[in-house]
């Protein structure tokens, strides 16, 4: 018997503000996928807690998660944390694969410059973007499916168009799930466990 | 990670622009031609209309079913032109590829 995939298709293209890089980006925009409760399939997936700082640069807002104490947000069997205790939040893919991707930034109580954005690279190409909500709470997330080859390295960017954008790191550790998150699950092989 | 642009012939087709940075007061423009060259024939015209006010960047490229039905062509090329204050700018290093696709359903 055969099986009629339909393909709903959109496109966009996105300029990164920072490097002007541009993509050609399919199926983009807002995941309906929550931070918890990914479909369970096989195998494994261990879920940290809390991303306990973050600091800004006139270029851009650099996320710094601390590596000690374990909180970190760190998702999928498939991909590693690198560099986590430096200015970037990066995972590099271990197996070739069709993933889903989330990353989220949240700002409880924090003014946001207009057209303040964040989003997700890959291989320093911004393929997912979302700007900030208005303020007083204000968040961004961006998340989709992304085949992604081993060794591709993804990232977290946020990037602002004012000196207002602040992210508290104590507001951060107060709402579940914490903010930065950057995840990737490579699907129909990963369970969350934790 | 980068894809082609693909366009769907007899169809509107939308494509929506991040363009990261303020373009409210700028002209936007976008052609599709069958090469990377501006003497090279027209195939298609975008209509091009910011998704708010063009502060926050967003773009909204359009092609009409009554301009794409009139495509013969199978790939072409594309980019976009930025008019400020009277001054053409690019906006791509390189023009973007588009691929033309046929529709079944008339």
């Amino acid at each position: 018997m055969s099986e009629i995939n339909v393909i709903s298709r959109t496109q966009q293209i996105i300029i990164d503000p920072v490097s002007r890089v541009v993509s050609v980006v399919n199926n983009p925009g807002k995941s309906s996928v929550p931070t918890t409760g990914i479909p369970v399939v096989s195998g494994l997936v261990h879920r940290g807690t809390v991303a306990t700082s973050v600091s800004t640069n006139p270029n851009g807002i650099n996320v710094l998660l601390d590596p000690t104490t374990g909180q970190v947000q760190k998702m999928g069997i498939d991909v590693e944390i690198v560099n986590t205790g430096a200015t970037t939040y990066q995972m590099r893919v271990k197996q070739t694969g069709l993933y889903h991707v989330y990353g989220n930034i949240r700002a409880p109580g924090t003014a946001v410059s207009p057209g303040s954005l964040m989003g997700i690279r890959v291989n320093g190409l911004a393929v997912m973007r979302d700007t900030f909500d208005s303020v007083p709470y204000a968040s961004a997330a961006v998340g989709g499916p992304l085949y992604l080859t081993r060794d591709d390295l993804l990232s977290l960017y946020a990037y602002t168009t004012g000196a207002t954008f602040s992210l508290d790191p104590v507001a951060q550790t107060a709402i579940d799930p914490p903010s930065p998150i950057l995840s990737a699950w490579r699907m129909s092989t990963v369970q969350l466990v934790a | 990670m980068t894809s082609k642009v693909i366009v769907h012939k007899n169809r509107t087709n939308v494509i929506t622009v991040s363009m990261g940075i303020d373009v409210s007061a700028d002209t936007i423009t976008s052609e599709i031609r069958s090469e990377p060259d501006i003497e090279s024939p027209l195939i298609a015209t975008w209509d091009v209309s910011y998704k708010t006010n063009g502060s926050d960047g967003e773009l909204i490229l359009t092609l009409d079913d009554l301009e794409t039905s009139q495509i013969r062509a199978n790939s072409g090329y594309m980019d976009l032109k930025r008019i400020v204050n009277g001054e053409p700018f690019s906006v791509f290093d390189m023009a973007l590829e588009v691929s033309f696709r046929g529709s079944v359903t008339a």
